[in-house]
C-alpha cells in the first residue's frame, strides 16, 4: 500500500520539561453506528469482537487487539487502530451502519506531568482526575476547530490524544508549539 | 519631605534593593514595595493630576480604590496607561511616569483650568453642544479639538504590544475570592473537608486586611497564623493564586480571573504578561473584603488627603511614615485601630471623631499611646495646595461644623466608615440593600446563586467576625455540595464598641468648600447638588450626568458618599434613592488578556488540503476562502492573476487541466432511510436514484429560498456521499443533523462528515478521458460504461506503480467533460502526482479557483456568489427542477406569492455592448439613462472570458430574460462612478447545450 502523507507540514515531534508531544503513527478510525432499538445487540456483539467491556458515554475501553474503542456519541462508536485494521464489527443495514474514516483526523499526542497545564490553554473541560480519568474521551472546540480528547495514560502519566479534522492538523500543531514556549 | 522609610517594620525585604525611575529620576526601594510606598518613602508628594481641573494629587489608598496616584508605567510599545501606583510593585528597571499633566506632575501647565473652575461643573461638555448663545454646534466645532485633547488621563502606546497573552481554564469545588481573614479561614475550613479550593488574591502577597496590620489581635500573632494557613492550606493542595483579581462573576459558576503573570518579574522570559483565567466553579465565596471610604470636607484631595487605614497600611505593610504629623479624622471605632497604628511608629497623632461620645474604652487606649482623642471634631478644610500643611477643624452638630482651630500636619486620615466590595456578586444582578447600622449596602441574601459572601464583604467588619464568617460560608458550601449536614453555625456579629454615625459631608455656615467625592473625575458635592438641580433624579442618570464612579477606580471610593447626598438633595432617603449597577470588569483588565492568543497567527484557524505541499512546490498562489486556503492559479513566467487564469482556463478548454476540489463539504448518509431522508431534503426527487450514479440536488431552507446545492452519489441501496459548497459545508451538516434529531427522529439514518476524510481533483477537458484511461485498472471511463453522472469506485495507480482506492464520479462544474476523483486524504498527494504527469502528458496544465470560477460563469452554473439567500429555485432558472409530486423542505413557503411573482430578479447573463469594456461584481443594474433608485438588479458575479474575449458577467434582472433579452441596459458602479453599457443574454455563454459535457 502507498505510504500515507502525514498531514503536519511541519516537526510535530518535541520534548519540554514534563510535557512529551508527538504525532502517532497514522492509523484506522472506523465509526460503527447503530439504531435506538438495535443498540443493546450491537453494543453487546461489539464488546464481544472486541473483546473487552462496552464502553459507556464518553469513555473508551482498549480491545484485546490493544486498539482503543470509544463510545463517541449515544448510537456511535470509533475504533482507533492500527493502518490496515479491518473494522471489528460491520452490522447490517438494519441493524446499523459502519465507516471508514481512517483520514479524516489529525491526532498529536501531548504526554507528561505538565500535559494538564498545557491543556488547560486549550481545553475548556475539566481534566482533573476525578472528572477525565485514564481512558476519558470528550468533545469540545478549539480555536474555532473541533477537537477530540481521549486520555490515555502511559502507566501513571497523564497522556491525551488530541484529534482534529485533518485540515486542521497545521493548526494544532501551532497552537501546540505556541503554548509550549511556556513550558521552557 | 513628609514621608520615610521607618527604620524597622513593615512586610518588605529590606535585604533586596531595587531600583526604579520616577519621571526619569532614579530611585530606591524594596522588594514587596510598591510604586506609592516606595514613593512615599522617598517624600515624594504630588504623584498624579486631576481629569478636569490638574489639582495636584498624592496617595489616597493603598489598594485597588486609589484615584489619586495614577500612573503610567514603562516606556515605548510597553506603556501602560492609568495603573494604580498603590498596586504596581516596583521591579528593577522599572520606569514610573507621571500623567495628564506638562510639563511633569509637579509642575503641570494645566492646573490652569483650577482657576476656571466654575466652567467645569457637572455637564459641563454637554452643555458646550447647546452653546451660550444657543448657536451650539458651532460652538462645539471650536472646542471640540480642546476638549478632545484635554479629555483622558494617560496615554496608551500606539505601537504593537510586544506582550502576549494568555486564556486558561480551570475547574475547582470551591472559588475562594480573597485572602484575608474570612478567605484563609474558608479555605481551611473547606480543605480540612477534602475539597478542591483555589483561593484568588489579587494582592502581590496573601493575607488581606492582616498585612495591614489592622487585625484586633495584634501583628506578630496574626502574621504566625497567617504563615501556618499558608502553609497548612498549600499542603492540602489548595492552589493559591496571588496577583489574580476576580473581574467578573458569570452563569452557572463561571468567573473571569486576570492574574498578572510578569509585571513584578525582570526577566520574563516566554512568560504571558497576564493570563486570563477562566474558573468553573462549583461553589463560590467572595471573601472581597470591604473599602474604606471617606467623607467630604473642604480641599479634601489636597496631597497628604488619604484614608484612615491606608495611612496605617503604610506603617505596617511598607515600614514607611506617610508623615510627621497626623490628623485622623473618623466616625467608626476602626479609626481607632489606625490612629494607633501610627502613633506606635512614632507619628504625632491626632484623633478626631466625629461621634459626640467617643467609645470609652478605645478613646483610653488611644490616648494612653499619647494620641489627642477629640471628641465631636471633624476636619473643615485642608490647608495647602502642594500638599497639607495644616487642617482647619470644627465642631460638628450632626450637619456642620464651624472652623474653630487650626492644626499643623502633613498626613490627615479619614474614615467615614466601610463599603463592603460587593461588586461581583452584583454582575449577577442581585440588588444589595442598605443596613443603618453599618451605614452600608449589603447583600443579605444571594438567592439562587451558588454564591456566599463571607468577612466584611459580608458587613462582618472586624477580625473575629470574619474568621466566623468565612467558617460559616465555607460550612453551606460543603452541605451544598457534599450534602452532608453540619451544625449551622451563627451569623457572626460586628462588634462595635460604639455605633458608626454617619458623615458624608462637612458644611460650613457662610463658606462654600470644594468638597471632592470622585477625585479622580473631580467630581464635588456641589456637582452632585447641580445635577439634582438640572433635574437629575435617578441615579443612573446623575452618574452619567457627573461621572461620578466612572474613573478608573469606579466610584469605589465615592459611589456611596454620591449617593448619600444625591438622597440628601432629594429628600429622601439612601435606600429610596438606590444605588448604581456594577458590571463588569472589578477593575480594569488589558484587552491584550481578553484576546489571549487569538493574534497573528493564531488570529484564525487555516485549513489546508491534503495537497498542499505539490501545489506550493508548483509555485501556486493561494486565496483565502472562509478558513480555506484554496489553490487560486500557478504563474508561469511573471504571469499575473489575470494572465495566469486566463492561460489555465484555455488550456482546460483544449486539451485538459485538474483542480483541487477537497474543500467541498462531504457528508455520508448511511441507513435504511437514507433515500426517503435525501428525497425530503433536496428539492429534486432521489428516490430513484440507482446505485453507481449522481444527481445534483438542490436544498431549499424552510422559508423557501435556496440554501446550497451539490451533488449525491449512491454508492449503495442504502449508502449516499452528498456534497456541499465549500461555504456551506458546516451549515448543511447542522441542518441535516437538526432534522434527523426534531423533526424526523423516527428515520434511521445516520450523517458523518467526511469532508476531510477524503480529498478530491476534478479532471475537465476534451481530453479528461484521455488522462483517466489507464490510469485506473478497474475503472471504465468510456461513454458507455460511465456515461454523465456516472460513479464508480477503484482503484488508481500511482507513480510507484502502487494503486489507491478512490471513487469517481463523472459531473461537471467547467462545461468541459469532466471527473471528480476522490481518494482517501492520505493518498491525495500521490494521486496528485499521478494524475498530474498524466495532465501534461496530455498538454494540460493544473488549474486553480480563479480559471475555475471564470469557466463557470461561461457556463452560466452558480456559486455562493448568486446563492445568496435571497434567491429562489426559480431566480436561478432551476425552477423546473422543484418537484411538483413529494413533499420537501421548504415547499410550502416558496410558493407564497412573492416568491413565484413573475418580476422577481432572475438570473441572467450580461455582455458589455462595447467589446473590451469592463463592468464589476456588485455593480447595480438599470435601464438606460434612468441610473436612480434601486434599479433592476445587480451584478453577481463577472469574468474575462477567454472563450468570448470579452468581459461576460451573470446577474439578477427584475422580470429576467422574458422581459430583457437582448435589450441593453446599465451596470452602474456609483462607488468608483463608473457605468457600463451592457447586454442581456442567456447565462449559458459557452456551450449552452452541455455537448462538450456529455460528449
Amino acid at each position: 500500500m502507498v505510504e500515507r502523507a502525514s498531514p503536519f507540514a511541519g516537526t510535530v515531534q518535541t520534548g519540554r520539561s514534563g510535557i512529551e508531544v508527538s504525532a502517532p503513527d497514522r492509523g484506522s478510525l472506523w465509526q460503527i453506528a447503530c439504531w435506538p432499538e438495535t443498540f443493546s445487540s450491537i453494543e453487546t456483539d461489539l464488546a464481544q469482537v472486541c473483546g473487552c467491556a462496552a464502553p459507556g458515554p464518553g469513555e473508551a475501553v482498549k480491545t484485546a487487539d490493544g486498539r482503543f474503542l470509544v463510545r463517541i456519541e449515544p448510537l456511535k462508536w470509533w475504533v482507533l487502530g492500527e493502518d490496515g485494521a479491518d473494522c471489528p464489527l460491520k452490522p447490517e443495514v438494519e441493524a446499523g451502519a459502519w465507516l471508514d474514516m481512517s483520514h479524516d483526523q489529525a491526532a498529536i499526542d501531548v504526554g507528561g506531568s505538565h500535559a494538564r497545564d498545557l491543556l488547560k490553554r486549550m481545553v475548556s473541560f475539566d481534566l482533573r482526575d476525578t472528572a477525565f480519568p485514564d481512558l476519558r474521551f470528550g468533545s469540545t472546540t478549539l480555536h474555532h476547530m473541533f477537537l477530540k480528547v481521549l486520555r490515555h495514560d502511559d502507566g501513571d502519566t497523564p497522556r491525551y490524544r488530541l484529534m482534529v479534522m485533518r485540515s486542521y492538523a497545521d493548526d494544532l500543531r501551532e497552537i501546540l508549539a505556541h503554548h509550549l514556549r511556556h513550558f521552557g | 519631605m513628609s514621608g520615610y522609610r521607618l527604620p524597622r517594620g513593615g512586610r518588605i525585604d529590606r535585604s533586596r534593593a531595587v531600583s526604579f525611575t520616577w519621571d526619569d529620576t532614579r530611585y530606591m526601594g524594596f522588594t514587596g514595595d510598591t510604586v506609592a510606598s516606595a514613593l512615599m518613602a522617598r517624600g515624594e508628594r504630588i504623584i498624579g493630576r486631576s481629569f478636569k481641573y490638574h489639582r495636584a494629587r498624592g496617595i489616597m489608598s493603598a489598594g485597588v480604590e486609589e484615584s489619586g496616584a495614577v500612573v503610567s508605567l514603562w516606556s515605548d510599545a510597553r506603556r501602560v496607561a492609568n495603573v494604580k501606583a498603590t498596586q504596581a510593585e516596583i521591579v528593577p528597571g522599572l520606569a514610573v511616569w507621571g500623567q495628564n499633566a506638562w510639563p511633569s506632575v509637579r509642575m503641570d501647565l494645566g492646573s490652569i483650568n483650577n482657576l476656571f473652575g466654575r466652567f467645569f461643573g457637572a455637564g459641563f461638555y454637554y452643555k458646550t453642544f447647546f452653546g451660550i448663545s444657543g448657536r451650539g454646534t458651532w460652538e462645539w466645532m471650536q472646542f471640540e479639538k480642546l476638549i478632545r485633547q484635554a479629555a483622558g488621563m494617560g496615554r496608551a502606546s500606539d505601537k504593537p504590544d510586544p506582550d502576549h497573552y494568555e486564556i486558561m481554564h480551570d475547574h475547582c469545588d470551591v472559588l475562594v475570592v480573597g485572602s484575608g481573614p474570612a478567605g484563609l479561614s474558608a479555605a481551611a475550613a473547606l480543605a480540612s473537608q477534602g475539597m478542591d479550593v483555589i483561593l484568588a488574591e489579587q494582592d502581590f502577597a496573601v493575607g488581606g486586611s492582616i498585612l495591614s496590620g489592622g487585625s484586633d489581635d495584634g501583628g506578630s500573632a496574626s502574621d504566625a497564623w497567617l504563615a501556618s494557613t499558608v502553609e497548612d492550606l498549600t499542603a492540602k493542595g489548595v492552589r493559591i493564586w496571588s496577583r489574580t483579581t476576580a473581574f467578573g462573576l458569570y452563569d452557572h459558576g463561571v468567573v473571569g480571573l486576570i492574574e498578572r503573570v510578569t509585571d513584578h518579574l525582570e526577566h520574563p522570559g516566554d512568560l504571558p504578561r497576564e493570563r486570563c483565567r477562566i474558573v468553573r466553579a462549583r461553589r463560590i465565596i467572595l471573601a472581597t473584603g470591604a473599602v474604606e471610604r471617606p467623607f467630604a470636607f473642604g480641599d479634601n484631595d489636597r496631597p497628604g488627603v488619604m484614608l484612615a487605614s491606608s495611612a496605617a497600611t503604610y506603617v505596617s505593610r511598607f515600614g514607611v511614615a506617610p508623615g510627621k504629623r497626623a490628623v485622623i479624622g473618623v466616625n467608626n471605632d476602626s479609626g481607632y485601630a489606625s490612629a494607633m497604628t501610627l502613633a506606635q511608629a512614632g507619628i504625632e497623632t491626632t484623633l478626631l471623631d466625629a461621634r459626640a461620645s467617643v467609645p470609652r474604652s478605645l478613646a483610653s487606649t488611644a490616648r494612653e499611646a499619647g494620641i489627642d482623642v477629640r471628641a465631636g471634631m471633624v476636619p473643615v478644610q485642608a490647608i495647602g495646595s502642594r500638599g497639607v500643611r495644616a487642617l482647619d477643624i470644627g465642631r460638628y452638630d450632626g450637619e456642620r461644623a464651624l472652623a474653630e482651630d487650626r492644626l499643623p500636619c502633613d498626613v490627615i486620615g479619614v474614615s467615614g466608615g466601610w463599603t463592603p466590595v460587593m461588586h461581583l456578586i452584583s454582575h449577577k444582578g442581585i440588588k444589595p440593600a442598605w443596613n443603618e447600622e453599618l451605614s452600608a449596602f449589603i447583600v443579605e441574601d444571594t438567592g439562587i446563586e451558588p454564591v456566599a459572601l463571607a468577612g466584611s464583604a459580608a458587613g462582618h467588619f472586624t477580625t473575629e467576625a470574619a474568621l466566623k464568617g468565612g467558617e460559616r460560608a465555607a460550612a453551606e458550601a460543603i452541605k451544598a455540595l457534599t450534602g452532608k449536614r453540619r451544625t449551622k453555625l451563627p451569623e457572626p456579629v460586628t462588634d462595635w464598641e460604639a455605633p458608626l454615625q454617619p458623615v458624608w459631608e462637612i458644611h460650613e455656615p457662610d463658606r462654600k468648600l470644594k468638597c471632592f467625592i470622585d477625585p479622580q473625575h473631580d467630581v464635588t458635592t456641589e456637582d452632585v447638588r447641580l445635577a439634582h438641580r438640572e433635574g437629575y433624579v435617578s441615579v443612573e442618570h446623575m452618574k452619567r450626568y457627573t461621572t461620578l464612579g466612572m474613573a478608573t477606580d469606579q466610584g469605589k471610593m465615592g459611589n456611596v458618599v454620591g449617593l448619600a447626598l444625591m438622597a440628601e438633595a432629594a429628600g429622601s432617603t439612601i435606600p429610596e434613592t438606590g444605588t448604581t449597577t456594577f458590571r463588569p470588569p472589578y477593575t480594569p483588565v488589558s484587552i491584550g488578556a481578553l484576546a489571549g492568543d487569538e493574534r497573528g497567527t493564531l488570529w484564525r484557524p487555516t485549513r489546508h488540503t491534503p495537497m498542499r505541499l505539490e501545489h506550493e512546490q508548483l509555485g501556486c498562489k493561494f486565496v483565502d476562502a472562509g478558513f480555506w486556503r484554496r489553490s487560486w492559479y500557478y504563474p508561469e513566467k511573471g504571469e499575473n492573476l489575470a494572465r495566469a487564469a486566463k492561460r489555465e482556463a484555455k488550456a482546460v478548454r483544449a486539451s485538459v487541466g485538474m483542480v483541487d476540489v477537497s474543500t467541498l463539504g462531504k457528508i455520508m448518509v448511511q441507513g435504511p432511510d437514507a433515500t426517503e431522508f435525501l428525497n425530503r431534503v433536496y428539492s429534486n426527487p432521489f428516490a430513484k436514484l440507482p446505485v453507481g450514479k449522481a444527481r445534483y440536488g438542490l436544498m431549499l431552507r424552510d422559508d423557501g429560498f435556496v440554501f446550497d446545492d451539490g451533488t449525491t452519489w449512491r454508492l449503495t441501496e442504502t449508502d449516499y456521499f452528498m456534497t456541499t459548497t465549500t461555504a456551506n459545508a458546516g451549515p448543511v451538516m447542522l441542518h441535516l443533523a437538526n432534522l434527523l434529531q426534531t423533526r424526523w427522529p423516527e428515520m434511521r439514518v445516520h450523517i458523518t462528515s467526511v469532508s476531510d476524510h477524503w480529498g478530491g481533483l476534478a479532471v475537465a477537458g476534451p481530453k479528461a478521458r484521455e488522462v483517466l484511461d489507464g490510469a485506473c485498472p478497474d475503472i471504465d471511463f468510456s461513454d458507455d460504461a460511465m456515461p454523465f453522472m456516472g460513479v464508480r469506485q477503484g482503484h488508481l495507480r500511482v507513480e510507484s506503480g502502487q494503486d489507491i482506492p478512490v471513487m469517481t464520479a463523472r459531473l461537471s462544474f467547467s462545461g468541459e467533460q469532466a471527473w471528480e476523483v476522490m481518494t482517501p486524504a492520505d493518498y491525495c498527494p500521490a494521486m496528485f502526482r499521478a494524475l498530474l504527469t498524466r495532465v501534461r502528458a496530455a498538454g494540460g496544465v493544473p488549474y486553480g479557483l480563479e480559471a475555475m470560477d471564470c469557466m463557470r460563469v461561461e457556463k452560466g452554473h452558480v456559486t455562493g456568489r448568486e446563492l445568496d439567500g435571497r434567491t429562489t429555485a426559480a431566480d436561478i432558472g432551476l425552477g423546473m427542477m422543484a418537484s411538483k409530486k413529494k413533499p420537501y423542505i421548504g415547499r410550502v413557503l416558496a410558493g407564497r406569492p412573492d416568491l413565484v411573482r413573475e418580476d422577481r430578479p432572475t438570473l441572467v447573463g450580461l455582455l458589455p455592448v462595447e467589446k473590451g469594456a469592463r463592468f464589476k461584481a456588485g455593480a447595480i443594474l438599470f435601464p438606460q439613462n434612468e441610473s436612480k433608485g434601486h434599479g433592476l438588479g445587480h451584478v453577481s458575479s463577472i469574468a474575462d472570458s477567454p472563450e468570448l474575449g470579452s468581459w461576460v458577467g451573470l446577474g439578477f434582472v427584475t422580470g429576467g430574460l422574458p422581459k430583457w433579452e437582448g435589450k441593453e441596459i446599465s451596470a452602474e458602479n456609483p462607488i468608483d462612478g463608473e457605468s457600463t453599457r451592457v447586454r442581456v443574454v442567456s447565462p449559458h455563454f459557452f456551450d449552452p447545450k452541455g455537448e462538450r459535457m456529455h460528449g
